[in-house]
């Protein structure tokens, strides 16, 4: 774990690389680490946002995206145009979730498994337009249920409210889906508001899946 | 209508339910707000991730934040999940791009050339929570076709054999209170001024039209009283 320059985050999230970005719709937003990314140069990103807003439509727009997976994107003001024209288009390519099979999708790439069975209806067409969900019958039941395939992220990026002087991120608010992608990702980067002299208490991400600081 | 529709969604909440509704959705949000000021003190509210929030509708809609010190506390987004799956929340209110009569949503497309913003938990809560109520600003024939262009979300399931869970059970529009039900979707009421045959006429797909078609009750004298403090401004007014 170390801090490091907005310069330096390009470094660790090569070309085609699978990144997913904290936060939800436009709560917590790690900005400051997309445009790096956009200013240096990344491209063919495959990128994975649970509730997106403002991060994916700078992403869209700027053209570094190869692959989009999300339950959903808008802003605040109603439809994300950027992520409208992309669905509309066919390009980037577009991939639709539910939340719950989404989670699934991450949770099984952080517990190492092959895929996890999700609540998401067989029904949806959410499973039908998407690769990566199945539908199978449960083992021991029999019962059809969804199965999510494991997402192999390499690189998260969130944006938090502080970081404590061993690492240890400090979330106030909605943790999101911060805590799961920090452990499904091999590199997790995270720009940070603010540098506390003192070892947190109370709930954080632990240091142990950090692997580099950002000051916001 | 704007206060027809509160009052019937508002209507659909009873003491001891848990309510979800979103954050952008003025209307279900003062529906909410409303049956805990009247008639369903008991049910409990979550505005986006904030319980029972004692506040007016623009706080509400103002964000997490503005709401500090004015909530039971915060349940987190993935939480929420959670009490779907585990039917913690016994209601939630939705508005969807189009509902069918099999109580079939859809969040996210429309052929080709419409999008919207996607699946996001409309793939999970219809099989989960025991009663969706959809609602829509303008009831019109795109809106309520006969079989929606995508199905996001499904109606109704069951898991193992413990429990059935209905799905979505009605829907409340500016002209109409369908209720959605196994055997097909039956006219419950109507707006006052409204005819059963308009109803039928802008709906995509076959209604049951009892004899007699009540309607649908305005907010009485209470409610109208909690509306104009809850709200003075309008903003419920505001849904897209």
């Amino acid at each position: 774990m170390k801090w490091i320059g907005r310069e330096e985050v390009r470094s660790l999230v090569p070309d085609g690389a699978w990144v997913a970005i904290g936060g939800i719709g436009s709560d917590r937003k790690p900005m400051g680490l997309l445009q790096a990314l956009v200013d240096a140069g990344a491209r063919d990103l495959r990128v994975v946002a649970f509730l997106g807003g403002v991060d994916v439509e700078l992403l869209l727009a700027a053209g570094v995206v190869a692959e989009l997976h999300t339950a959903g994107v808008a802003l605040d003001s109603g439809l994300a145009p950027h992520y409208r024209q992309a669905r509309q288009d066919g390009a980037p390519l577009v991939i639709g979730w539910s939340e719950g099979a989404l989670l699934a999708a991450i949770e099984a790439g952080a517990r190492g498994v092959p895929s996890l069975p999700c609540t998401t209806s067989p029904r949806s067409g959410v499973v039908a337009t998407n690769p990566h969900l199945r539908v199978a019958p449960d083992p021991f039941t029999g019962a059809e249920v969804t199965v999510a395939r494991a997402l192999a992220l390499d690189v998260a990026l969130l944006h938090v409210t502080a970081a404590d002087p061993d690492g240890n991120l400090v979330v106030d608010g909605d943790p999101g889906v911060d805590g799961e992608l920090a452990r499904a990702a091999r590199t997790v980067v995270a720009s940070c508001e603010a540098r506390l002299d003192q070892r947190a208490a109370g709930a954080v991400i632990s240091r142990i899946w950090v692997d580099a600081l950002v000051q916001a | 209508m704007t206060d027809v529709m509160v009052a019937a969604l508002a209507s659909f909440i009873t003491d001891g339910d848990v309510v979800g509704v979103g954050l952008g959705t003025p209307l279900a949000v003062a529906a909410g707000l409303l049956a805990r000021a009247t008639t369903a003190p008991g049910a409990h509210l979550l505005v986006g991730g904030a319980v029972d929030p004692d506040a007016d509708l623009a706080t509400c809609l103002a964000g997490p934040e503005a709401l500090a010190g004015r909530t039971a506390g915060y349940v987190p987004h993935l939480d929420t999940m959670d009490m779907a799956e585990r039917q913690a929340m016994t209601l939630q209110f939705l508005r969807p791009a189009q509902v069918d009569g099999a109580g079939n949503l859809n969040t996210s497309r429309v052929g080709t050339t419409v999008r919207f913003p996607g699946g996001l938990a409309t793939g999970d809560v219809p099989a989960l929570l025991p009663r969706l109520v959809a609602f829509l600003p303008r009831h019109e024939p795109r809106a309520l076709p006969e079989r929606v262009a995508y199905v996001t979300g499904a109606g109704g399931g069951w898991r193992g054999d413990a429990h059935v869970t209905r799905g979505v059970v009605a829907v409340v529009t500016d002209l109409a209170v369908l209720a959605i039900e196994p055997e097909g979707a039956r006219l419950a009421s109507v707006s006052p001024g409204v005819t059963a045959d308009e109803v039928v006429a802008r709906t995509g797909f076959a209604l049951e039209v009892p004899a007699e078609v009540p309607v649908t009750p305005g907010p009485d004298a209470a409610q109208r009283a909690a509306l104009d403090r809850l709200d003075p401004t309008g903003l419920r007014g505001l849904a897209s």
